[in-house]
This record gives structure tokens, sequence and C-alpha cells, in this order.
């Protein structure tokens, strides 16, 4: 297993000059206490620099070599750093020196002005270069050191991403295997799967020495070749779908880490949209009103017109009724064969009656065009006060006008809150530009990805195609080869037995672990939790962890809290697990857990593993606390202290204990 | 027993199992050589020929029984 021993900086970050920190070889837990912009996460930055050459800054992207080195000591014209790690591994003692100087003659600016070099010793004797790479890889491969050295922020995506499937959870699930073995089992895999192509092509090549097979080998011979060219054609696939899937990771991982950027981003855009649609509805209003202005007129006779219609109303009526009576005594006087009955109530009419009623109905004939006339006259007239009186003239351009001062206002306010935001993100610098990057790349590398998986899958259905074209001529062969052809087909045959074999094993071992993880991470969490209704963990294909109710339930929603206990039952389990193991270097674990949760979780730190780095400020696990909680365990306690406000000094605190 | 042999016999009994599981007859030696060859061997080619290795003397073994 690594132990780290010591490591020791100059000039890295705020630590000036050469200090370090020694860790105590007996088990346990170190404490490096330090406020806020003291050093802490630079501390972890140094490890990560020792041992990959890499330093993580803003939104967890590769930082400037230029932003690492002591300010002082650079505004005194001294640049460049270095950090020295002496750790342990298997029975070896190692020390390693990465440096970090500016370019022969230059007064350095920016990242790429920076050598940096390594040197490392195993046990007293100086590597060359390509193996000391090698072995720092195989000590720690860079892939997994996430699960070895991180943050609560780093903790808390670990299970987001894990359990939403995403391509960056594919990584870190690969990464998981990784540290759990399953690589040993993929690449015998893959390594049979070579030697049964080797296999093929020498029960082809004996089958064609042989004169009764030759045919028969020959075209096993051209269908070899064919599926050496669409492995060799899919292979190339697969690596560029896995770089594909790994820039779509890094992508996701940026817009992710940018989204409050890419919101505000957004929402301005979106802002700038309303605005312009705002600017041409008020451009279009004036037309609008000068339409409404016209019949405008109309509003200011309504209230004398409406006076009018009533009037009229009236007299409409009444001639209505005289025209009535005209129709009504017209019809009477037509009285057919019996003029005595009324045709209207079929009663008989006196001679008096009807009298009267031809005498009404002459004068009603006489006067019935001039009647007729006036409702016409009358109906023209109500048309025209009506419309006047309806016109809303008044009431339409105060909609209009209020609508106008409406789109006005909404545009400024969108304008404020554009400028505002704009403002923002101006301040956000060039990160802006490179979020939209960013997002176009995203996009391009998503349609790459849809054609890879296309061209996989044709891929693969031709070498189905060419797989079932072997099997029949190797049902060829096998009734008609002659000793050669036969031990060359048995060789072949035990190859792709074992294939299968290791195929098999490699889902079945992959099972065995997710159970296995499931478990510990279980049982951890059970000791982190302070929840009682919790019963345990439930682990998905990619390693993510589900909360289970004791009634069986799945818990769907979770605080950050509760994140942060159930990625480091995950880490717990995986050191478990592995035969990797390392300390465990964790920067401000406690920032989103109550004391219950702290306590629990310091409690269970050194069950975790053998060698375990907490780097904390002291609000979050006060110095008593942890002697309390870890009391043996407790094997050393640093604090950082200001000097300046570019200047830390790492200093040991209670001595060492262990 | 260390991590790196616990894991080494969790993964070659996984092996064993599947092996019975598909009723091949397959010696546990050989599959043994197979994952000692990719624990221990640091390339590729070292890996390969050991691996073709094993393979080969199975197929004695089985001539020589026969």
């Amino acid at each position: 297993m690594l132990r780290i021993d010591r490591v020791e900086l100059r000039d890295f970050g705020p630590f000036k000059g050469r200090q370090g920190i020694h860790l105590p070889e007996a088990p346990g837990v170190a404490v490096v206490y330090g406020e806020n912009m003291r050093g802490k996460t630079v501390l972890l930055n140094a490890i990560r620099f020792a041992l990959f050459g890499k330093v993580l800054g803003r939104a967890r992207r590769e930082g400037s070599l230029h932003t690492i080195g002591n300010w002082e000591q650079a505004a005194a014209g001294r640049y460049g750093f270095e950090v020295v790690l002496e750790f342990q591994d298997d029975g070896s003692q190692y020390r390693l020196t990465r440096s970090c100087r500016p370019r022969a003659g230059v007064v350095p600016e920016q990242h790429s002005d920076y050598d940096v070099e390594h040197f490392l010793q195993r046990d007293g004797e100086v590597l060359g270069p390509g193996q000391a790479t090698a072995e720092i890889e195989r000590i720690m491969p860079e892939k997994i050191a996430r699960f070895f050295l991180f943050d609560g922020e780093l903790l808390q995506e670990y299970e987001d991403l894990l359990r939403n499937e995403s391509d960056m959870g594919r990584q870190i699930s690969e990464a998981i295997e990784q540290i759990l073995g399953v690589p040993v089992l993929t690449d015998s895999r893959a390594t049979l799967a070579k030697l049964l192509d080797d296999y093929g092509k020498k029960e082809a090549k004996s089958a064609q020495a042989n004169t009764i097979t030759s045919e028969l080998g020959a075209h096993m011979n051209v269908l070899l070749d064919e599926r050496q060219v669409l492995l060799d054609g899919l292979a190339d696939m697969k690596t560029s779908l896995a770089q594909l899937r790994q820039e779509k990771a890094e992508l996701d991982e940026q817009l992710r880490r940018n989204e409050r950027l890419t919101a505000m981003m957004d929402k301005r855009d979106m802002l700038v949209d309303a605005i312009k649609s705002l600017d041409e509805q008020i451009e279009a209003r004036p037309a609008d009103i000068a339409i409404e202005m016209r019949e405008a007129w109309k509003s200011l006779v309504a209230t004398r017109a409406s006076d009018l219609t009533g009037g009229l109303r009236d007299r409409e009526r009444h001639l209505q009724l005289q025209k009535m009576r005209h129709e009504v005594l017209r019809a009477s006087a037509d009285r057919g064969a019996d003029p005595k009955i009324c045709p209207t109530c079929l009663q008989t009419l006196s001679d008096e009656a009807l009298a009267r009623m031809e005498v009404a109905a002459a004068d009603e004939a006489a006067n019935i065009e001039d009647v007729e006339r006036q409702l016409r006259n009358i109906q023209r007239r109500l048309d025209a006060l009506e419309d006047a009186a309806r016109a809303s003239g008044e009431t339409g351009l105060r909609v209009l006008w209020s609508d106008l001062n409406r789109l006005k206002r909404d545009r400024y306010t969108n304008q404020d809150a554009a400028s505002e935001l704009d403002r923002r993100l101006q301040e956000a610098g060039d990160d802006q530009s490179a979020v939209r990057q960013a997002q176009y790349d995203h996009e391009q590398t998503v349609k790459k990805i849809a054609l890879t998986e296309e061209g996989i899958g044709e891929q693969e259905g031709a070498l189905a195609e060419n797989e079932r074209h072997l099997a029949r001529v190797r049902v060829g062969l096998a009734s008609r080869g002659g000793e050669d052809v036969e031990g060359a087909r048995q060789r072949r045959s035990l190859c792709s037995d074992l294939h299968g074999l290791f195929d098999q094993a490699v889902a079945e071992y992959r099972d065995r672990l997710r159970r296995s993880v499931e478990a510990d991470a279980t049982e951890l969490f059970l000791q982190l939790t302070t929840e009682p209704e919790y019963a345990g963990l439930r682990i998905n294909e990619s390693y993510g962890l589900t909360i289970l109710h004791q009634d069986g339930s799945e818990i769907p929603v979770r605080s950050a809290g509760a994140e942060h206990v159930v990625a480091l039952s995950l880490v717990g389990a995986l050191q478990k697990n592995a035969p990797l193991q390392g300390p465990i270097f964790i920067d401000s674990p406690f920032g989103r857990l109550d004391t219950q949760h702290t306590k629990n979780v310091v409690s269970a730190l050194p069950n975790m593993t053998e060698q375990v780095c907490l780097l904390v400020y002291e609000e979050e696990l006060r110095p008593q606390l942890a002697r309390d909680l870890l009391r043996g365990q407790l094997r050393a306690e640093y604090s950082l202290r200001r000097v300046s406000a570019r200047h830390t000094e790492l200093e040991e605190i209670g001595g060492r204990h262990g | 027993m260390t991590k790196t042999n616990e894991q080494f016999e969790s993964l070659l009994e996984t092996l064993l199992t599947v092996r019975d599981s598909l009723h091949q007859d397959i010696p546990d030696s050989l599959l043994r050589e197979i994952v000692s060859a990719h624990v221990e061997e640091p390339d590729n080619t070292r890996i390969h020929q050991r691996v073709q290795q094993a393979i080969e003397n199975r197929m004695d073994e089985a001539d020589a029984s026969d």
C-alpha cells in the first residue's frame, strides 16, 4: 500500500521558502488546520503536482503553472517552485522531486514559459525518466487519484455523476473498475482474442498446405483477412468513440462547472430576444394608433349619438307598428270566398266593422310608402349613430397607448436586466467565450458520437456475417482436414473456449465486485448516517449508490450532506475492495455536514484506510473534538499560520503522536 | 494474505466458477497462468508469449494423455 511519509514544498503557493509536513508511519489520521485562503487546497495541489505534474485551477480545469509560484518570491524576481514527496510502496522507499523553473532567458508571464522536470529515487537509486513515469503510474494511476485526493465538492459530484449515468460517470466507473482490478480480466480477454486470430490464421495456412482442403483454406484466409480489416476498423472506431466520450465528458464537466455562467448567458440571450420582439411591437404600434386615430372623432359624438339613438328607436318602433297594421289590414281585405269571415280570428264580421276596416285600410295604404321611406331613413341614421356610439375610439386608443407604454416599460426592464447580466458576464471575462465554444464543441461531439456509434453497429453487423461464413468453412474443414489442420483447429478451439470463459468471467466478476462494494458501502454508511430509518445502500451498474429506507423503498432526493456521506461510504468501500490502496487526503470535507455527521465521519475515518490526512478549518472540525474522537489514532496536527496574504507557514502543533 | 493476492484468488475463483458452469475442460493451472501473466508481466509482448506458451503446453499435455 502506498504511504506518504513527507511532503516538502518550496515556494509553492503561499508556502514561501522550503517547508513541509511529516506524516507518521503508524496508521491513523493527520489533521492540518487552516482558515480559508491559507493554502489547504494548495497542499492538495502540491501532492497532485508532485505525482502528475499538474495542478487544478478554477472549475477543476488544469491550472496555469504561472499562478502557482509564491507571489512574494516572484515579486522579488525569483520564479519557480518544487515539491518533494517521500513515500513507501510495496516495501520500497521512494523520493519524488518535481520542479518547475522558468525557461532559460525568459521572464515568465504564462504557463508555457516554464519547464517541469522530475526525478524519482527508489531505495536510493535514481530511475530513468520513462521508468520513473511508469513507476508513478503503477503506484498511483492518475485516473484513480480522484479517490485518494479530493475535496468536499468533488465528493458530492461523484454520486450525482454515477447515478445519472453521464459520460463523466462512465469515466469514473471505469476508474473504479481499474482500482478494483477488472482490467486483469479484460486484458486477458483481449490477449486471448489476439491469439484466437493467430490460431485462426494458422488453421487456414495448414488447410491451404493440404491439397484436399487447399480451396477451403484459401477461402478461410480471405475471410480471415476480411475479418482483420473489419476488426482493425472496429478497433479504430471504438478508440475514436472512447476519445469522443472522454471529450464529451470533459465538456459536460466544463459546462456543468459553468452552469451559473451558462444560465446567465442563456438568460441574457433570452432577454435580448425579448427586447428585439418588443422593439418590433413598439415599432408597429404607431401604425395601429394612426388607424385608430382616424376613427377616434366618433368617440367625441358617441354620447350624443347614444342619446339620439334612443329617440330614433322609439320612432322606429312606432313606424314598424304602423307598417304591421297596414300588413294586417291588407291581409284582412283579402278575405276570399267568404268576405264576412275574418281571416285572422275566423269570426263573422259585422257590416259596421267591415266598413271601419276598409276606411282604415285605405288610410294606411295612402301612408305606407311614406312610413316605409321614414323607416329606411331612420334605420340608416340608426346604423350611423350606433356605429359612432359603439366606436370605442377613445377606449381603443387608450388601450393602444397603454399597451405601447407597457411594451416600453417591459423593454426598459428587460434592457436593465440584460445590462446587469452583461456587466456580470464581463466580470467573468474569457470564460464566456470559452463556454460558448464548449457549447458548440459539445453539440459537434454529440453528433460525432452518434455517427461513430452507427458506424460501429454496421461494422459489427459485417463482422457477424463474416463469422457466419467462417463457421461454414470450418464445418467443411472439420470433415476433410488432415492431422495438421486438426492440430491447428484444436488450438483455435481451446483459445475460443478460453476467450468465451474470460468474457463471461468479466461480467461475473463485475457483479461480485458490485455486491461486495454495496455491502461494504452499506456498512460504512450505517456508521455515518444519523437517520435511523435508513437501512442501507443499493448499487447500480455504474457504482452509483441509492439510499434505501427500512421499508424497502428508495430515497429519491437527498441533501448535499447526504451526497457527501454516501460518497464517503463509496470511497471507504473501494479502499476495502481494491488491491491498490493508498492514503486519503481530504480537503474541507465537513462543510456541509452537521455536528453529529461530522463526528460519525471523523470516528469512521481510521477504518477507511491506514493513512488519512484531513485539511480542515477549525469551525469545521474543532481541534479538541478531533482529539476526543480520534484519541490514539490522531497521529499529527499541523496549523497553517498566516504571515502575510502571500505567505503561510506550516507549523506542527502538539507534537507527533505516532 | 496481501490485497493483491486476495484479488488474484478472487479473480481465479470467478474464472473457475464460470468454467464449471460452462462445463469446459480447462485446467485450473492454465487459467492461473493466464491471470498471472497479466498481473506479473509489464509488457504486452511478454504477456502474449506466456499465454501462448501456456496454451501450447496444454495442447501437449492433451496429446500426451491421448
